[in-house]
């Protein structure tokens, strides 16, 4: 049992000297509790309307400025925040779940069950799927859910081959031949040595697949398919804020500020990621 | 006389070479695209059209296209697009209202072959015509047999030309708004030689012939339209302008900034981005008035507590229609202050005080809901814009505030929405109103029993009763005072619907640099009246 | 080789035409058909509409018609567009997309590799670190927030290029560099880590102490081997151009491909729709069999995904 900790303990260890992960996993915390804790923290309602106050430039009071009926646009972003950083590590989720159990099956069968499954992956590779989702999504109605599993079911691939490959290495390692050779049952054989050490990578795909997906919804909600106003993401507050920019008065905060804000928060899961990748494989050079 | 059948639209009518061709010439084309094109004298703004043949155009992109490309037997002339002579030099009705007969002048298509009363008829026939399958076939109606004909059943229709210059129409009912209808866009006329030998995509630059004041010289989809005048229009000396674009753009933030930089020179609401209006309102390029639209909520009468008429109309009265139109809407939008918007001759509307907190709070009370206590949670559906989000949360405010209920908001993409709303399966809707012609009976009849722009599950025989004398008098003052009353069930005494404001229409363009320009009731763009305000140098 | 793109080829078309029947289905699931407008349409004029286009008909015969038409190359009437065929509605956008992604593909390309070798070859030095900041923020910036940004800074704020429409030269540029953006930075580090291998290996070291400059050693020798992951990820960069397309043709209002597939998806217009999924769908399966023949070119010893 504490064999399999200790690579553990080693990987955190290693994550903790990088200082730029640890910096960017600090950002992503705060941001996280931010957008969590902002309903309760906030001197102004999410939803509070104030039209005389409505497309106010930045100040003390307001310090993302205000938007087009009045809503305080710092609090309406942190709040926006809920739903990407929601969508992102749902959907993610999903995608571990089809991409592990698909990644497990081909990877411990081997022969001709891995060839079909991971000559099907390489087949589904090329396409276009978030012109599917994009499909699905207009025509099938709007619903979160709808989006945690469409969005989910486009990034299992790469999820898969990872797993496949891990569990073919451990397949053939002389604990798992001996545990087999000594009629350990095989689910067995799956929980207690195959994936504990599958979960290093997928955390490390699972961080690095937060943003693309994120990505992926603000790109809906920036077409207008993804989330559905009352509740904003910051793909929506962008495309809000793109649709603003005009020489008359161009409301620039509109844009900048939520679109700082998200794109901080992909660069510290860009960051956290690769310093989880570092951590537990430190054979990759940067 | 029955017209066969047009040729089938599945494929394109080109033979096969021309597919490989048209991509390569295409890509060609965008490549050395504006490049020794002579730039276009006047660009608007239009949304792409859906069709811009008569015979199926249904909005008003569309129809803005074909009222400049094609000319009907009338044309409403502004400011008050009274109907005055088009391809119809006069015309007269029958004592009793139910055939007219118009006079037609000798006139030519743009290829010279000549227009007559037929083509008329054809082009009519053509609409009403099941295979057609126009949505603008309801207009139609009026004319006798003409919904059997339309359902398929039968080939008789009261349209006649007895010579190449009369036409003749027979009626089901008088209707005395035949001269307007006369000027719209569906009633234009299609050339027969044209579309029977091309079919479907006889619209095209390559193929198309029109007999107004412009052809269409060049389409690129969701680009541009380039329309070039017609030297055989019948009236060629009136036009100012030789070469026209109509320039597409979904996004009123987009094409205001094209406006902006001097690549279109008029726009009209599609231009106007909403959070610009107040900065925009000021200045002397912004041009506005009334627009033959209304926007109102539904009631969807069969549902409880909207069941009961006091309850419908305390939400009604509870409702401040200025302050949507002062504080969200603000771009000179009026409240409505009925469903039929001001300016429809003839009509005076009911005028009466929309906004009562008082009327509100006693009716909700005597409903049995006394300071909104016990009021059941309702849901206000509209479809998904800004806008409608914006108006809906304000009315959530309103009804909170002002009654002490809570009201739900849901939005649905837009054809989810009217699937809904037609389904009846909601409890208050947005909706809205544009008049095809100006008439106020136009308005009124949708609310009557069967109509399928209903949609709220009302139904009153007297109301029917009303609106079908309506229809047959031929008493102007007593017609007005049928439909006054109609108004007046519709919008005070049951309230089914709750009227919001009356759309307006908001140009942008420079006065000083065109003429002809004026916003009307329809928010037409009659090219033939736009001229560049030039002093001293006439064309 | 010949084996390889045979069997690959092969492999691909059972898949499009299962991309063909479950969008087919998939779209006749969903509800509110192409003709539900604000306007009730008199029942009959609606059944006559329905019957124009088919609809009435049984849902197997429907594909089956639409099969048949693709086999021709046509891809059926658009809904929304009357009177024009999907193939021509596509023949009109697809320029515009092609023209804003090569100019996505070029910027990407010589901007990304210059910015990768330079960082490389002063590395860990002021350059190494600027570089690859910035590849850093085009990574992270979306391009739904940098084009409204560059739009904020140069149209309105310099004044130096236009706002929007499409025909003259300008009016690509901006487009097509924040379309580019994202992948030059990718594009950047990829170029940057295949450089730094390079250069630590043994016949550079080799080739340096024969005393070759040190532009000779990197043009020639290097940069021909350093080039390999990118054009490994040439596959996957110009999908997500396609897909990124979408989104600044929607910023930049411009009439391509993009734009017709989200006002079709918007307006169930079913055909069209279906008709740019499945060519979004060829392009994308062609260009990934095309890339893998050229990495293979490049360096047989590369593996093919």
């Amino acid at each position: 049992m504490s064999r399999s900790r200790d690579p553990w303990r080693l990987a955190f260890a290693r994550f903790a000297r990088n200082r730029a992960a640890m910096a960017a996993l600090f950002v992503l915390v705060a941001i996280t509790v931010s957008a969590v804790a902002v309903e309760w923290v906030s001197p102004h309602g999410v939803t509070e309307q104030d039209l005389a106050r409505a497309r106010q430039a930045p100040s003390w009071e307001h310090p993302f400025g205000t938007d087009a009926v009045g809503r305080d646009l710092l609090t309406r972003t942190l709040h926006g925040g809920r739903i990407s950083l929601l969508v992102g590590v749902v959907a993610t989720l999903v995608s571990i779940v089809i991409g592990v159990t698909w990644g497990l099956v081909a990877g411990w069968n081997g022969g001709r069950i891995d060839d079909g499954m991971m000559r099907f992956v390489d087949l589904l590779y090329g396409l276009p799927f978030l012109f599917f989702v994009v499909l699905l999504v207009a025509w099938f109605g709007q619903s979160l859910v709808l989006l945690f599993v469409a969005l989910g079911a486009v990034q299992w691939l790469t999820t898969s081959r990872i797993v496949r490959a891990e569990t073919l290495r451990i397949r053939h390692a002389e604990f798992v031949l001996a545990a087999r050779s000594i009629g350990v049952p095989t689910p067995v054989i799956l929980v207690r040595h195959v994936l504990p050490n599958l979960l290093g990578p997928v955390l490390v795909v699972a961080t690095l697949t937060v943003p693309t997906v994120m990505l992926e919804e603000a790109f809906l909600s920036f077409l207008g398919l993804g989330v559905q106003p009352p509740l904003a993401s910051w793909g929506s507050l962008a495309s809000e804020g793109a649709a603003a920019i005009n020489p008359v008065d161009s409301m620039w905060w509109w844009i900048v500020f939520p679109g700082a804000m998200f794109s901080i928060t992909l660069l510290a899961l860009n960051f956290v990621g690769d310093g989880l990748r570092d951590a537990f494989d430190p054979k990759t050079r940067r | 006389m029955s017209i066969p059948a047009p040729p089938e639209p599945s494929a394109t009518t080109m033979p096969s070479m021309h597919r490989i061709l048209v991509p390569i010439l295409a890509l060609l084309a965008a490549v050395g695209c504006s490049a020794d094109e002579r730039p276009a004298d006047f660009r608007f703004l239009n949304t792409e059209p859906e069709t811009i043949d008569p015979g199926r155009v249904g909005g008003q992109a569309g129809g803005r296209i074909v009222a400049n490309l094609f000319e009907g037997l009338t044309v409403r002339v502004p400011p008050s697009l009274a109907p005055g002579p088009g391809i119809a030099t006069d015309w007269w009705t029958s004592d009793d209202g139910l055939t007219w007969t118009f006079r037609l002048r000798s006139s030519t298509w743009s290829d010279g072959t000549p227009l007559t009363a037929r083509d008329f008829v054809w082009s009519w026939r053509r609409v009403l015509d099941p295979r057609t399958a126009s949505k603008s076939a309801q207009l139609l109606f009026p004319v006798r047999g003409a919904r059997k004909f339309n359902a398929g059943v039968s080939d008789d229709l009261g349209l006649f030309a007895p010579d190449d210059t009369t036409l003749v129409v027979e009626l089901e009912t008088p209707t005395p708004y035949l001269a307007d209808l006369a000027a719209a866009p569906p009633l234009a006329p299609s050339p027969r030689h044209v579309v029977e030998k091309v079919g479907e995509t006889w619209t095209r630059p390559e193929w198309i012939v029109s007999n107004g004041p412009y052809v269409l010289d060049d389409w690129r989809l969701q680009d541009r339209m380039r329309l070039q005048r017609n030297p055989r229009y019948w009236n060629v000396e009136a036009i100012a302008l030789d070469v026209v674009e109509a320039v597409a753009g979904d996004f009123a933030n987009a094409n205001f900034n094209r406006y902006e930089s001097g690549l279109i020179d008029w726009v009209d609401s599609g231009g106007v981005p909403p959070a610009l209006v107040d900065a925009l309102k000021r200045r002397p390029d912004w041009h506005s008035g009334p627009f033959l639209a209304t926007y109102f909520l539904r009631c969807n009468v069969e549902r409880p507590p909207l069941d009961d008429e006091r309850v419908r109309r305390a939400l009604s009265y509870a409702l401040d229609a200025e302050a949507i139109t002062t504080h969200v809407t603000r771009a000179g939008q009026v409240p409505a202050r009925g469903l039929v918007p001001p300016g429809v001759p003839g009509h005076d509307g009911i005028d009466a005080p929309l906004f009562d907190v008082e009327r509100a709070h006693s009716l909700l009370a005597a409903a049995g809901y006394p300071g909104g206590e016990g009021f059941p949670s309702l849901t206000l559906l509209f479809n998904t814009s800004e806008w409608h989000r914006q108006i809906a949360e304000v009315l959530q405010q309103q009804w909170r505030e002002h009654l002490g209920i809570e009201i739900e908001l849901l939005n649905q993409e837009w054809k989810v929405f009217t699937t809904t709303v037609r389904a009846r399966d909601y409890d208050l809707a947005r909706g809205s109103w544009i008049g095809d012609v100006l008439d106020a009976q136009n308005f009124l009849e949708i609310f009557t029993t069967g109509n399928g722009n209903n949609r709220t599950g009302w139904s009153s025989a007297r109301y029917d009763a009303l609106i079908a004398s309506a229809s047959r008098t031929r008493d102007p003052e007593r017609r007005a005072a049928l439909l006054r009353e109609c108004e007046r069930m519709v919008v005070l005494d049951d309230a089914i619907i709750l009227p919001v404001y009356v759309y307006s229409v908001t140009n942008l363009y420079d006065d000083t640099q065109w003429a002809g320009l004026e916003p009307d009731l329809l928010n037409s763009l009659d090219l033939r009246r736009v001229r560049p305000v030039r002093t001293g140098v006439s064309r | 080789m010949t084996g390889f793109v045979l069997r690959r080829a092969l492999a691909t078309v059972p898949l499009l035409l299962g991309i063909v029947v479950v969008s087919f289905f998939f779209m006749r699931l969903a509800p509110g058909g192409p003709f539900d407008a604000d306007r009730a349409l008199d029942p009959q004029v609606r059944a006559n509409l329905e019957a124009r286009y088919g609809l009435d008909r049984p849902l197997v015969e429907q594909l089956g018609v639409y099969v048949g038409g693709l086999l021709e190359g046509d891809l059926g009437p658009s809904f929304k567009y009357v009177g024009w065929s999907v193939q021509e509605i596509i023949a009109q956008g697809a320029p515009v997309s092609l023209t804003l992604g090569a100019g996505a593909l070029l910027i990407a390309l010589l901007v990304g590799i210059p910015l990768g070798v330079i960082a490389a070859l002063y590395h860990n030095r002021w350059a190494d670190h600027l570089a690859t900041s910035i590849a850093l923020v085009g990574v992270c910036v979306p391009n739904f927030v940098l084009g409204p940004v560059l739009v904020l800074v140069f149209v309105f704020g310099l004044g130096w290029l236009p706002v929007g429409g499409w025909g003259s030269p300008e009016q690509v540029i901006l487009p097509a560099v924040t379309l580019g953006a994202v992948r030059a930075a990718y594009i950047g580090r990829l170029a940057r880590a295949g450089m730094l291998d390079v250069l630590q290996q043994d016949f550079v070291r080799t080739a340096r102490a024969k005393g070759l400059s040190e532009r000779v050693v990197v043009a020639r020798h290097a940069l021909r081997i350093a080039i390999v992951p990118v054009v490994q990820y040439l596959g996957p960069a110009i999908a997500s151009i396609l897909v990124g397309s979408v989104v600044v043709e929607r910023i930049f209002d411009l009439p391509g491909l993009g734009s017709f597939f989200i006002n079709a998806a918007l307006n169930r217009d079913y055909t069209l729709a279906m008709g740019s999924v499945l060519l979004y769908s060829t392009l994308l399966i062609g260009l990934n069999l095309l890339v893998d023949v050229l990495a293979r070119a490049f360096d047989p010893r590369t593996e093919t995904s």
